[in-house]
């Protein structure tokens, strides 16, 4: 028996010894990123791996006022402008996801199965590749370029591919339970919003949260459809501190700043509804 | 032999529908089975591939015979109907309006359709649609006003009349579905009239709407979405190939035109060999960085998970972290983070600091190593490493999921029968985890070949070497760079092409997962 | 018809969720902003060169309808071009334009294209870009010509006002495409007084040897294609730009090959350094660096002159085989174009000629020490004695480039070249030279 607990003790250290250094090497470079966000050295390529003097310099820059050239790099703005679009967006693309989910899961009609294989490969075409098309087309209705609506529509209309996860949830909630309503009279409609939507709380969260978070860190998408610095998402703006041949050496530090500012509500959230993430990965099949 | 015939029954528990051994996998040692285990999967997926790419000859033709059938339909209803009936065939709904105040709704409905159609029609897209076969023929230039300036006198716009008139067909064939269902809805008022019955009221027909039909209500607005930000897009996108769209006929400037041009191109000449290595290594880097993600998470998780292992939450919260700060912060940062500068200790990025202050390495050269810029190979391996850094914990949290879920009745027993650590793991919780994951293994896979925002903000596709090769490029960052970077010089049709293989690639894998997985074929087992 | 489209769009998506939200985009002014009483090619009557509409007969100042422009401005320069527009839109000819609403965007010069790119009609009315880009700006019909009624007048103006060498870069069939903005896209040798003489400074052989001995590194950024060309510009090859049809076959010659060993000797030295911490000329005052390749853009400023520790001069002359070459340089400059899609084009022709005119360059030197391309500014006392603008013009001189219309697969073919010599890939026993010129040629 003692020797049996001494193996596990040393193998607890062992795995303890690897989890220390694994964080180490894993949060090291947003450490990094952290410190040179308060460093005094706005350049990316410096002769030190800390800065040497910290000040709250960088972040007072992102806010008006705080710089010079605030009306060129106004950060606040491009947050305002992803909250915005994340959030509208966000709305569409769950309700939408929520209703193909519903419909695929709980309803029977002739052409399911096949709207279930074409919806999972049309959600495969990678987005970027419809960008232009999509802008055109947007075009024709003015909602492109500079026009939150065309982004926000190019964000979400298509989310409905993504039913997969949320169908596989809704598979698992037991068929009785809407048996038993339409024998009260209670309509499909009824039964889904009702019903079936308030006992999936946790796969709708984890659809909000994914459906948000897509829109705030796309890049690609909202720099071909914002033109104008005053449209811009975070994603693009925050890009615009290190292009070039100049900025880097000059706006590095405010990059890490807003890199800091737009991570902490982001990682807030994903740490509250770290559980609800979970079961969204495993889905439904996670009871299988 | 006993013991280990039992923890294999119990694996069956946990995987009902295992398909019959090919090999006698019993008396083998684990890391065979686990060989054979994953060889079997492969294998498995190009026994679909194959059946899917079979199947297809016989979709066509029931799509043909359906299309048929429908046509059909539309006469014998048209030559059994009255007249009210048949003036449907002309302004639709007639047959409903007409025949009594209850189908008001209804047949409105079917005229304002007909209405709205026309007035597409005629206002948008029939003029653009009329240009489609030439794709235009005005080329736009200069000129005087009638006040003597100098201004651009617009022409025709190729992309538009492109986009334009796709979205005009799919229209159309939307239109096309809705008037067989007003003749039938037609028909179908006649018929309950002649049999003397009474035709549906308002209410009914509402309440069909979030009953019977509901499926057709709550599907209609998604489905209108994806035709519009998806379909429309992927059509047009296939229909470029067929074009000579490049720089230098690119418009509104310039006009292009049919032609098929640039498969030849893309698969031969200039890009060939290119397309051949850039192909060859999104497959490779698809590989690595879906497995490294995935058996590294899953002992991370198993590491974690491990029952005298204190303060979980901290451990998992920790590598949380690094997946909620956005991945174009992270990705851009790490870019930073490793940079390179030849000779220049002092200026060279805060990596090679740290290995040359901390750790005090000498390195070859005095700034350092050149991470992403340097060797093929390193470079290489630096993104499949960064890529670790960022996606493992997504298999980390997927995994403590699973963990959880496994009965901890399939332990004891083995424990019972003596299994060791290595044997429970590759008999309960290994293939448990494929179960729940395996068809996600391939999703993942689809994904990182379209991983665009890795190799785009880490290396931008290089280090480049004679002949104009990324050697990071992955088929979807090389797209990027002919068509958006290299504007100058842009091969719109070609880039087209790559974009189809693409897809392609990605949609047989797609479609494997979804006929093979276990969720989808069990999806009544809970209801 | 984009009306009736967009209300039936708008019907469709009054079911889902996103009332309260406002469509900000394409609120173009419906004043068409056209300046009456103009007849064409009638400009040589005009004397104030600056303000051609000014002194034209019958010119009215009535106000211009309201209307509103987007201005694409590089950052560097961004706050010196908004205090210019605030002059435009209040005092300018009594309050012409005062009814013009300015909304300013920070763009740099090489941005401008793949902007326009996506949709010309979709960019601003007035911007700043890179004189490279002209070509294909031009092919792709995103400058408006300076022609017709009005602006023939500011064609003449240009003629009259701008050097030659800036200006031509803008002309076709006679007239110009673009407003002459500055004129010192290029760089040269910025080096520490301290550790090298004057005439030392002048030998690139001797600038290594002196940086190996003070173990300091020599700044070069051979990983851009802008300035990785300078050995084989100095070995003699001056491309005539045509876009992809340039012909690039030198580089396949002797003189390529003397750039191409060139390149390889110096790629290779053991101070050579592609980084610069937060500055060449700072790097150099700190003792990091004994010399470096300065950018226009990254002049020393003059508390930094001041200190007498740094000098700037043009490129030193490189040694091959025993013979001496003047290292070469890209010399061009940015470009104020006009929108042909733009609603307002008179409009936005008086202001882009406002911000380029010669006291707007005067102001843009003072403020940014940029190089104009307005003789009369060229000829200010503080200009000529401006130390950095002097360099950099003596480079010129001495072995100037002009960036014209540069390929892509040029900036690409030649930044992998480089690259590729200092990671060992090319040898001088295999300098790989077809394979450049088929790389700069090709189609990719």
């Amino acid at each position: 028996m003692i020797g049996l607990r001494s193996k596990r003790i040393a193998t607890d250290t062992a795995i303890y010894i690897i989890l220390t250094v694994m964080v180490f090497i894993w949060l090291f470079p947003l450490v990094w990123m952290i410190l040179r966000a308060f460093g005094n050295e706005p350049s990316s390529t410096s002769a030190m791996v800390f800065p040497e003097g910290y000040t709250f310099e960088n972040f007072k820059q992102l806010f008006p006022g705080g710089a010079s050239d605030y009306n060129a790099f106004p950060y606040m703005t491009w947050i305002g402008n992803t909250l915005l679009v994340a959030t509208c967006s966000c709305v569409i693309s769950t309700l939408f996801v929520l209703m193909v989910s519903y419909a695929l899961s709980r309803l029977r009609f002739k052409m399911r199965k096949k709207l279930m294989n074409i919806a999972l490969i049309l959600g495969l075409f990678p987005g970027f590749l419809s960008m232009i098309a999509m802008y055109f087309m947007f075009n024709l209705f003015s909602l492109t370029p500079n026009n939150y609506i065309g982004l926000i529509l190019a964000y979400s209309l298509g989310a409905g591919t993504g039913y997969y996860i949320v169908k596989g949830f809704f598979d698992t909630v037991p068929l009785a339970i809407d048996e038993a309503a339409r024998i009260d009279g209670a309509t499909k409609n009824r039964i889904f919003w009702t019903m079936i939507i308030p006992l999936s709380k946790p796969i709708i969260i984890y659809t909000i949260l994914t459906n948000f978070i897509g829109p705030w860190c796309d890049y690609i998408m909202a720099s071909v459809f914002m033109t104008r610095s005053k449209y811009y998402t975070v994603a693009v703006g925050i890009r615009k501190f290190i292009e070039g041949f100049n900025l880097p050496k000059t706006h590095f530090a405010r990059f890490c700043a807003g890199g800091v500012l737009i991570s902490v509500p982001i990682v807030i959230l994903y740490l509250i509804m770290q559980k609800f993430y979970v079961s969204g990965i495993t889905g439904g099949a996670a009871k299988g | 032999m006993v013991r280990s015939r039992r923890v294999v029954r119990s694996r069956r528990v946990v995987k009902p529908k295992q398909a019959t051994p090919t090999w006698k996998l019993y008396n083998r040692p684990w890391y065979l089975k686990l060989i054979f285990g994953i060889g079997n999967y492969f294998k498995d997926v190009g026994i679909m591939i194959w059946n899917v790419i079979k199947a297809i000859p016989f979709k066509i033709w029931a799509l043909i015979l359906a299309i048929g059938h429908g046509f059909q339909g539309l006469w014998n209803r048209f030559k059994n109907g009255d007249w009210r009936t048949r003036m449907s065939y002309l302004i639709m709904g007639f047959g409903n309006y007409s025949r009594s105040p209850r189908q008001f709704l209804i047949g409105f409905l079917y005229l304002a359709v007909e209405i709205a159609y026309v007035l597409i029609l005629v206002l948008g897209g029939g003029p653009y649609l009329i240009k489609f076969g030439s794709l235009g023929t005005e080329i736009e230039h200069f000129g005087y006003d009638e006040m003597g300036e100098y201004v651009k006198i617009p022409g025709d716009n190729s992309l538009k009349i492109l986009i334009f008139s796709v979205f005009t067909i799919l229209l159309t064939i939307f239109f096309v579905a809705m008037y067989i269902q007003n003749t039938k809805s037609a028909y179908k008022a006649q018929k309950t009239v002649e049999s003397g019955k009474p035709l549906s009221t308002i209410r009914q027909q509402i309440n069909y709407a979030l009953n019977d039909g509901y499926h057709t209500t709550i599907l209609a607005l998604p489905i209108f979405g994806v035709l519009l930000i998806t379909v429309l897009p992927l059509i047009s996108n296939i229909l470029i190939a067929f074009t000579n769209y490049n720089f230098n006929n690119s418009p509104p400037a310039k006009l292009f035109t049919w032609t098929f041009e640039a498969f030849g191109k893309t698969f031969a000449g200039q890009y060939g060999s290119l397309l051949w290595r850039t192909l060859g290594w999104t497959l490779v880097w698809a590989f690595f960085a879906t497995f490294t993600n995935f058996f590294f998470g899953m002992f991370l998780a198993m590491m974690i998970n491990k029952k005298s292992i204190k303060m979980k939450v901290f451990w998992r919260t920790c590598f949380v972290i690094v997946i909620a700060v956005p991945d174009f912060v992270t990705l851009m940062l790490m870019s930073q983070f490793f940079s390179f500068a030849p000779n220049e200790p002092k200026f060279t990025g805060a990596f090679n600091h740290i290995i040359h202050e901390w750790f005090h390495i000498q390195t070859e050269n005095a700034g350092g190593v050149n991470w992403f810029g340097g060797e093929v190979w390193l470079a290489r391996m630096m993104v499949i490493i960064v890529n670790l850094w960022r996606g493992m914990p997504f298999t980390m949290l997927a995994t403590m999921g699973i963990l959880m879920n496994i009965p901890a009745e399939l332990y004891e027993s083995s424990r019972i029968d003596g299994a060791g650590p290595v044997r429970r793991f590759v008999s309960i919780t290994f293939p448990y985890i494929m179960f729940v994951m395996g068809p996600q293994l391939i999703t993942t896979f689809t994904g990182n070949i379209n991983n665009f925002n890795v190799i785009f903000f880490l290396t931008g596709g290089g280090p480049y070497k004679m002949g104009g090769y990324g050697a990071t490029n992955l088929l979807i960052t090389w797209l990027f760079k002919i068509t958006m970077q290299d504007t100058a010089s842009a091969e719109y049709n070609v880039g087209s092409v790559i974009g189809i293989i693409t897809f392609i690639i990605s949609a047989v894998l797609a479609l494997i997962v979804f006929n093979s997985s276990k969720s989808n074929k069990q999806e009544d087992t809970f209801q | 018809m984009k009306k009736l489209l967009a209300t039936l769009l708008a019907s469709t998506m009054a079911l889902t969720t996103i009332g309260g939200l406002v469509a900000c985009g394409g609120d173009n002014g419906d004043g068409n902003g056209k300046v009456a009483g103009l007849q064409p090619n009638e400009f040589t009557k005009v004397t104030h060169w600056d303000d051609p509409l000014q002194d034209k007969d019958g010119d009215s100042d009535a106000k211009v309808p309201k209307c509103t422009l987007t201005v694409w401005a590089p950052s560097i320069a961004l706050e010196t071009y908004q205090a210019l527009g605030n002059e435009f839109t209040s005092t300018y000819r009594n309050g012409k334009y005062s009814n013009v609403t300015l909304e300013w965007d920070a763009q740099d010069e090489g941005n401008v294209k793949t902007l326009l790119g996506t949709d010309s009609t979709g960019g601003a009315d007035v911007f700043f870009y890179a004189g490279d880009h002209t070509e294909e700006m031009i092919r792709n019909n995103w400058l408006l010509p300076l022609r017709g009624a009005t602006g023939s007048y500011y064609s003449a103006a240009i003629a009259q006002r701008d050097m030659a060498t800036a200006a031509d870069v803008v002309k076709k069939n006679g007239y110009y495409y673009a407003f002459p903005a500055t004129n010192d896209n290029g760089y040269y040798l910025v080096y520490n007084t301290d550790d090298l003489t004057e005439e030392e400074a002048d030998d690139m052989d001797v600038i290594m040897q002196k940086a190996a001995e003070k173990d300091k590194t020599f700044y070069w950024n051979y990983t851009e294609g802008f300035w990785a060309a300078i050995f084989f510009f100095g070995a003699g090859i001056t491309p005539d730009w045509k876009g992809v049809d340039t012909d690039f076959s030198e580089f396949g010659g002797a003189k390529g090959q003397i750039g191409a060993k060139a390149t390889i000797k110096y790629v290779t030295d053991a101070k050579m350094t592609t980084a610069a911490g937060s500055g060449i000329a700072k790097a150099v005052l700190d003792g990091d660096m004994i010399a470096g390749i300065c950018g226009t853009w990254e002049n020393p400023t003059p508390a930094q002159l001041e200190t007498g520790k740094i000098g700037c001069k043009k490129l030193p002359m490189f040694t091959v085989d025993g013979q001496k070459y003047q290292t070469g340089a890209f010399f061009g400059g940015k470009y104020c174009g006009v929108n042909p899609s733009s609603a307002n084009t008179q409009v936005a022709m008086a202001l882009a000629n406002y911000l380029t005119n010669t006291a707007a360059q005067t102001k843009r030197f003072n403020e940014h020490q940029s190089g104009p391309s307005n003789k009369a500014v060229a000829d200010l006392d503080t200009v000529k004695a401006n130390v950095p603008l002097s360099a950099y013009n003596a480079q010129v001189a001495a072995g100037g480039v002009f960036q014209g219309d540069v390929p892509q697969k040029f900036w690409d073919g030649i930044a992998a070249y480089t690259k590729n010599a200092y990671s060992g890939d090319i040898t001088l026993a295999d300098l790989q030279l077809g394979q450049l010129v088929t790389d700069m040629t090709t189609q990719k």
